[in-house]
């Protein structure tokens, strides 16, 4: 009795790569495939290059296949691998170049500190307070109280301005 | 770290083993477990031999697929010497042949039809046909074509029957998808 597979059937006769180099398909185009992406010009060739390689096709379907498995690998590699906060002080300590900035803030503190103990300690110079004068009159009191009390007609030069 | 990453690599491989079985049948030679456990050995290697290596998702499936890649040629080579090594036998009065020439011949016969059979069909109905029998879905026929997903059943489905009724006149008895 002659029972077949067809699936059997033709990936076993579809084991070799295909003969024309057009029809190959590399790693990177299969990954584009798997991803969704259009390949462009070279969509119908890569596809009819699935059809005509079991190899190819098996490559194919497991890039397509793990795409989400790849993904949520790669998230949880990238929490694992994520610096702790010391790793990540002293690599930007590093990066910031920070060490001669300290250097010279240290030098500056050293200069000051020796400069501070060589001084002589001695207390500010007293600033005299300023006096108030018990006979500090405006105008020495000679104020004439006559042309502050004038009853005359405020008039301009003596009102003799002819308009 | 290494401890971590390790029990990482180990939890994602269990998945990943699963993937492979469903994808990628055992009649095309392919161990699942040796697949699972080659591609953590190289992430593993590459993680631990660079530790700025950005691991993206591109970088695990290509991985993936160069070691399944792999993993279908050395069947294929081990394929080959097994056919071989049959020859061989079959010339050899000593051994003992559990082989059956006549199925071997009669299988590839079978092959030669199938393909010709294929070649016969409607251009439409040929690529989705051949997709469909290289394990695609009529999702991913669809995707790759660009026809509906309807479109694609129907092609794939008209397709396949019409082969099953050529090969039934050429003398197959049962036919399995």
């Amino acid at each position: 009795m002659n029972k077949l597979n067809l699936k059997t059937l033709y990936r076993d006769a579809t084991r070799a790569l295909p003969r024309d180099a057009d029809l190959r398909v590399s790693t990177d185009e299969l990954l584009a495939l798997a991803n969704g992406e259009s390949l462009g010009a070279r969509q119908e060739a890569v596809v009819t290059g699935l059809a005509a390689s079991s190899e190819q096709a098996i490559a194919a379907r497991v890039a397509m296949a793990t795409s989400d498995w790849s993904q949520a690998l790669a998230d949880d590699l990238s929490v694992l691998r994520r610096p702790s906060l010391g790793e990540r002080l002293a690599e930007w300590f590093k990066v910031a170049t920070l060490p001669p900035v300290f250097a010279a803030c240290a030098i500056s503190l050293l200069a000051v500190a020796a400069w501070r103990i060589s001084e002589p300690a001695l207390a500010p110079h007293m600033v005299p307070m300023p006096q108030l004068a018990t006979d500090d009159v405006v105008f020495g009191g000679d104020f004439d109280d006559s042309v502050a009390h004038n009853d005359d007609s405020d008039e301009l030069f003596g009102g003799g301005f002819d308009s | 770290m290494s401890d971590a990453l390790k029990a990482l690599l180990e939890k994602h491989g269990k998945r990943l083993r699963v993937l492979i079985e469903v994808h990628c049948s055992r009649d095309q030679g392919l161990d699942p477990d040796d697949i699972e456990q080659e591609v953590r050995i190289k992430l593993w290697k590459a993680l631990e031999s660079d530790k700025n290596l950005v691991a993206a998702a591109s970088y695990i499936q290509k991985v993936v697929v160069t070691t399944v890649v792999d993993a279908v040629r050395r069947a294929q080579v081990r394929h080959a010497e097994s056919i071989e090594d049959k020859d061989e036998a079959g010339f050899d009065p000593s051994v003992s042949s559990p082989l059956r020439p006549e199925a071997q011949a009669g299988r590839g016969q079978w092959s030669d039809l199938l393909l010709r059979c294929i070649a016969e069909l409607p251009e439409r109905r040929r690529l989705p046909v051949q997709l469909a029998l290289q394990g695609f879905t009529a999702d991913e026929v669809a995707r790759m074509t660009g026809a509906s997903v309807t479109a694609a059943q129907q092609l794939c489905y008209r397709g396949i029957e019409e082969l099953k009724t050529r090969l039934r006149e050429l003398g197959a008895d049962v036919i399995e998808d």
